[in-house]
């Protein structure tokens, strides 16, 4: 496993657009945040539930801190489907084996790097968060509702094991990334048509839900009241367990796909 | 029989409705450097991709150094398919780091600089391979295949793309490495190339194996003949009985054999006295060329 990881490196630490993407990354979720706070508080519908949950203090932070970054590790999948069509269109993946790795060992490596690179992104959200919630409110209950972060880490996961899948498939870095960014607006209309509820099983709507806006319960409840309606919402435990299972579904798909196929 | 280094039994491979490759059997030993010959689409590469685990035979087997067709063999082959696949963006020494640490190498770097003077690739040793020309890039792909200093080489086509001081210093580099002991799988349809440098080859066309042997018996450093007699039978059976004679094939009623006797009236007297009269007794260009032509379009 260490020496698959090496070699993953050895590939990648040179590769330029990567460092830009993960800059990228780091520089735009403290801005999305106070951005975000700053949109909420222009509003007065949100303004009110600023009061009494503020969004930089623990525990409240956590949830926003995910929330605010999983407009991104979307787009960090970008770099996995960069890195996969690659191997493709550089005829590498090929050139490993016949190099001597076993195909199992390829796609392993890749596995291994998707889950490396979900947890660099994790990481670094992590002490974004611990950062902005240590100056607002103390380091006290810095630990309270920290599952939030393994949520997050369990979303990043399941996206990036998505695109991984996309990238297996399609093998043009352009088109897979295309596709794989028109399939989130596609599942959203498709979910519009089908029986309430059905939706929330749909795997990137699963995904997205892990980590959903940090006073939803609130505008919900408020919603119900409001409305005299019972809205059905997947409990988190579920969402856990069918996360877990798209990512297995996802990385077992794209196994079977590069063990059958020729390289 | 020297130790054989890969043995391939029945090797079928199907792309949807297309054979390419229909049944293939041969042996290579140890120090041979076979040569795959055949015009383009034969299966040569087709072949190569499959003992390389590159691409799944439809049927058949084959097995390396008497060891299966384990992952791991494949460390101890060096292998140049195609065209040389290797990360744009890295340049050469990180190019081979990348294929160090899959071979499991450690303490690589002086083993990297070792072949990438032996290409004549040091100076540029920190360009981007994406900077590389044509025959630069086919030369970092030779330092790669010699990079773990295997006992096999496996070049496919090892001269393309390389010009005229390029192919002269790539056969003189493939017989360097075969005085290593070292032994040699390399496909090619330029038969020049495989003439100067192989002992033994494999003549293939649309997927089938039509000749193999020792490269002096298939193409004959002695003279070839083309012979013919009333009964062709007899005169075949002649032949084959005679040790410094080999018969290579039949062509529109004639046979052309190979022959270590050089005039023609010794072999005409050979016959004569074996109790045939030929009707028919000429010399045969010999070169490979030739040779392979009249096989490949039987």
């Amino acid at each position: 496993m260490k020496q698959l990881l090496a070699i993953e490196y050895a590939k990648l630490k040179k590769l330029t657009s990567i460092k830009i993407i993960f800059l990228a990354y780091m520089i735009i979720i403290p801005l999305m945040m106070y951005g975000m706070e700053a949109f909420f508080n222009l509003n007065p519908a949100f303004k009110q539930l600023l009061i009494s949950d503020p969004l930089f203090e623990f525990p409240q932070i956590w949830k926003y801190t995910v929330y605010s970054a999983s407009f991104f590790n979307v787009l960090m999948g970008v770099t996995i489907v960069i890195v996969t069509c690659n191997e493709f269109q550089f005829k590498t993946f090929r050139q490993n084996v016949i190099e001597g790795m076993s195909k199992t060992q390829v796609i392993s490596s890749k596995f291994l790097l998707v889950l490396l690179m979900s947890v660099m992104v994790t990481v670094y959200t992590f002490l974004v968060g611990f950062i902005l919630g240590g100056l607002y409110s103390g380091f006290g209950n810095a630990y309270e509702g920290i599952h939030q972060i393994f949520f997050y880490l369990l979303q990043t996961v399941g996206y990036f094991s998505f695109a991984f899948l996309f990238a297996i498939i399609v093998r043009k870095s352009a088109l897979s990334i295309v596709l794989f960014i028109i399939y989130f607006p596609i599942e959203t209309i498709v979910g519009i048509f089908l029986p309430k509820g059905l939706y929330q099983f749909f795997p990137l709507k699963v995904l997205a839900d892990l980590t959903p806006m940090p006073f939803f319960e609130h505008m919900i409840a408020m919603e119900e009241k409001r409305t005299n309606i019972d809205y059905w919402f997947m409990p988190t435990e579920w969402k856990l367990v069918l996360s877990f299972g798209y990512v297995l579904l996802f990385f077992g798909l794209s196994y079977f796909i590069l063990k059958k196929r020729d390289l | 029989m020297g130790e054989i280094i890969l043995e391939i039994k029945n090797l079928r491979k199907n792309y949807a409705d297309v054979l390419a490759l229909d049944s293939l059997s041969l042996t290579v030993e140890k120090g041979q450097i076979f040569g795959l010959l055949g015009p383009n689409g034969s299966g040569k590469t087709t072949t190569l991709a499959i003992l390389l685990g590159a691409l799944n035979s439809t049927a058949g087997s084959f097995s390396w150094f008497g060891n299966g067709t384990k992952d791991e063999n494949r460390k101890n082959i060096g292998a140049l398919l195609e065209t040389p696949n290797f990360y744009p963006y890295l340049n050469a020494v990180d190019n081979l780091v990348v294929v160090a640490k899959i071979k499991g190498m450690t303490d690589y770097m002086g083993r990297i600089e070792e072949v990438l003077r032996r290409v004549n690739l040091w100076e540029r040793k920190t360009s981007r391979f994406r900077t590389f020309s044509l025959g630069m890039k086919q030369r970092l792909a030779i330092a790669s295949a010699l990079l773990n200093n295997p006992d096999v080489l496996v070049l496919d086509e090892p001269t393309n793309g390389l010009d005229p001081l390029g192919i002269t210093e790539m056969r003189t580099l493939i017989l360097e490495i075969a005085q290593e002991g070292k032994t040699i799988i390399i496909a090619s349809h330029i038969l020049d190339e495989i003439e100067k440098i192989c002992t033994h080859v494999a003549i293939m066309r649309k997927g089938k194996l039509l000749e193999v042997g020792p490269l002096n018996q298939i193409m004959s450093q002695e003279q070839l003949f083309l012979v013919k007699a009333d009964d062709l039978v007899a005169l075949k059976s002649v032949v084959e009985d005679q040790l410094d004679m080999h018969f290579l094939k039949e062509m529109d009623g004639e046979l052309l054999i190979s022959c270590a006797l050089s005039e023609a009236s010794k072999v005409n007297r050979l016959f004569a006295e074996k109790g045939i009269y030929l009707s028919g007794l000429r010399e045969y260009r010999k070169n490979l060329e030739t040779i392979f032509l009249e096989i490949v379009e039987a």
